[in-house]
């Protein structure tokens, strides 16, 4: 079989999404002709694309397959990928490592430094202070004549307050500290911009670390200075990695999924109604609002280190690999009628925050945000409706985190 | 003998673990997590009752750290 015969059947990744609040629908196609296809990518590179649910916990659980992007064959989905390319541009040097592209036993080396700091336990000790700083957000808007933008007032800050908490931002540097995050959040950044904001933002950690270095507190930098760094068990630079892809991490995605879950539910008076009635049903709607709004949208790259065999199709060493959580999590096999939004589905077996040891450091926090904001919201503001006018709802199809920039609502 | 009413014995394997507390969420009757956020199990030996979400946590778990044994009888 020659390149150019087999080049018309191989279709081009990412897909576009018609409609915005659903998935591509090409991504189904590659599906229905079973659980791993052959996509094509930006630079005429193929790449296998696992669709299955099954097939992408075996491949995101199997340590054959690593998410070093500096090895050989690794699938760069996009030229201009957000992030990885800007990341890249300030240099590890600045930044130091981090977690999502290293492999164990590098990688469990340094989560473990981490994952105390994000049980169950901790994290629900967390709900007096997010409930706060939701209320003071919506304080804010309450204040404005609508119609106000729901994703500035609140989906962009209220992770990022809950991060200055978690990291241990003094309250003076709060406002340096939103500015930097927000700017990276932003849709209309150009790539130089970007850099730039990564650069500031980078720096800014910098100084933050060098003044915990003098006065380490009892937060998780403070902690992570004192039990890791002092014995000698992280560097600097490791560090300093750690802390900006917590920022990363954390930020961006809440947003992104604060947005469209409140996007979704202003476009069904139904459900809105339902999770109005029944507070308690917030915890299940949550899950099922990750499952249907898969803000991963271009899929977990990883590359296979052996040949290895994913559902019926053998995957060579040295050959790239993406995941589609999306396609994942509408496999039929795993959630019945799966392109339907089902709050009451009850089901936590979606690959939102991924599969295997790279899984969400921070998914109990994100679960609990989410839980939060939606029962606050829907609480407070029961009238809520997106506003009118030409386009009240912008979504960012282009980012590497999908989610809404723009949500206009009135009340 | 029915195993559904059985009792039966649960293991967690804290080599594996990589701290996602998905199985103290789902059931934290059986399981917990460290200050390290690493699983903890109460009991090993549960009762028939919780074999449904222990099932389900030991799916959910992203490092297959958590492993069910059918029975005690099949244990001993």
């Amino acid at each position: 079989v020659t390149a150019q015969a087999t080049s018309a059947a191989v279709p081009d990744y990412p897909m576009p999404r018609p409609d915005p609040l659903d998935i591509a629908p090409g991504l189904t196609g590659v599906a229905a002709r079973g659980a791993v296809g052959r996509v094509r990518l930006w630079d005429g590179s193929t790449a296998w694309l696992v669709t299955g649910w099954q097939q992408a916990r075996e491949v995101l659980a199997d340590d054959r397959f690593s998410a070093d992007l500096r090895r050989p064959g690794y699938p760069h989905v996009r030229p201009g990928f957000r992030g990885t390319r800007a990341a890249g541009a300030v240099g590890t040097g600045a930044g130091g490592a981090t977690l999502i592209r290293m492999d164990p036993p590098e990688h469990d080396r340094l989560r473990r430094m981490l994952t105390g700091f994000f049980t169950v336990h901790r994290i629900n000790e967390m709900r007096p202070m997010i409930e706060e700083r939701t209320d003071a957000c919506l304080d804010q808007l309450r204040a404005q004549q609508p119609p106000a933008d729901l994703i500035q007032a609140l989906a962009v800050p209220l992770p990022s307050l809950v991060l200055c908490e978690l990291l241990g931002i003094p309250v003076a540097d709060r406002p340096r500290f939103e500015e930097l995050s927000a700017e990276l959040v932003a849709s209309q950044a150009t790539q130089r911009q970007l850099i730039g904001t990564l650069r500031g933002l980078v720096s800014y950690l910098d100084e933050l670390i060098a003044a915990k270095e003098r006065a380490p507190g009892d937060d998780l930098l403070g902690t992570l200075i004192t039990e890791q760094l002092r014995p000698g068990r992280l560097s600097r630079a490791d560090l300093l990695g750690t802390a900006r892809i917590l920022l990363t991490a954390g930020h961006e995605t809440s947003a992104s999924m604060l947005g469209l879950s409140l996007a979704s539910l202003l476009a069904d008076r139904a459900a809105w109604a339902a999770l109005r009635e029944a507070p308690e049903a917030i915890s299940d709607a949550v899950e099922e609002l990750l499952r249907f709004h898969t803000i991963a949208q271009t899929g977990l790259c990883r590359v296979a280190t052996a040949d290895v065999r994913v559902g019926e199709q053998l995957i060579r060493s040295g050959e790239g690999v993406i995941v589609s959580l999306e396609s994942a999590n509408r496999d039929p096999a795993a959630f019945p009628d799966p392109g339907a939004l089902h709050l009451d589905r009850g089901s936590r077996r979606h690959l939102s925050f991924g599969f295997g040891t790279h899984q969400c450091l921070g998914q109990a926090l994100a679960r609990l945000e989410l839980q939060v904001v939606l029962a606050r919201v829907i609480g407070q503001f029961p009238s809520l409706r997106t506003a009118d006018g030409p386009e009240p709802v912008v979504f960012g199809h282009d980012r590497m985190v999908y989610g809404v920039t723009k949500l206009e609502v009135t009340w | 003998v029915n195993e559904e009413n059985e009792e039966f014995i649960v293991t967690a394997d804290r080599i594996r673990c990589c701290g996602s507390g998905n199985c103290a969420s789902v059931l934290s009757e059986v399981f917990t997590q460290d200050a390290a956020g690493l699983v903890v199990i109460r009991a090993a030996l549960q009762p028939a009752r919780h074999r449904t979400a222990v099932a389900e946590a030991a799916l959910l778990c992203p490092a297959g750290a958590i492993t069910i044994r059918g029975s005690t009888r099949e244990a001993h």
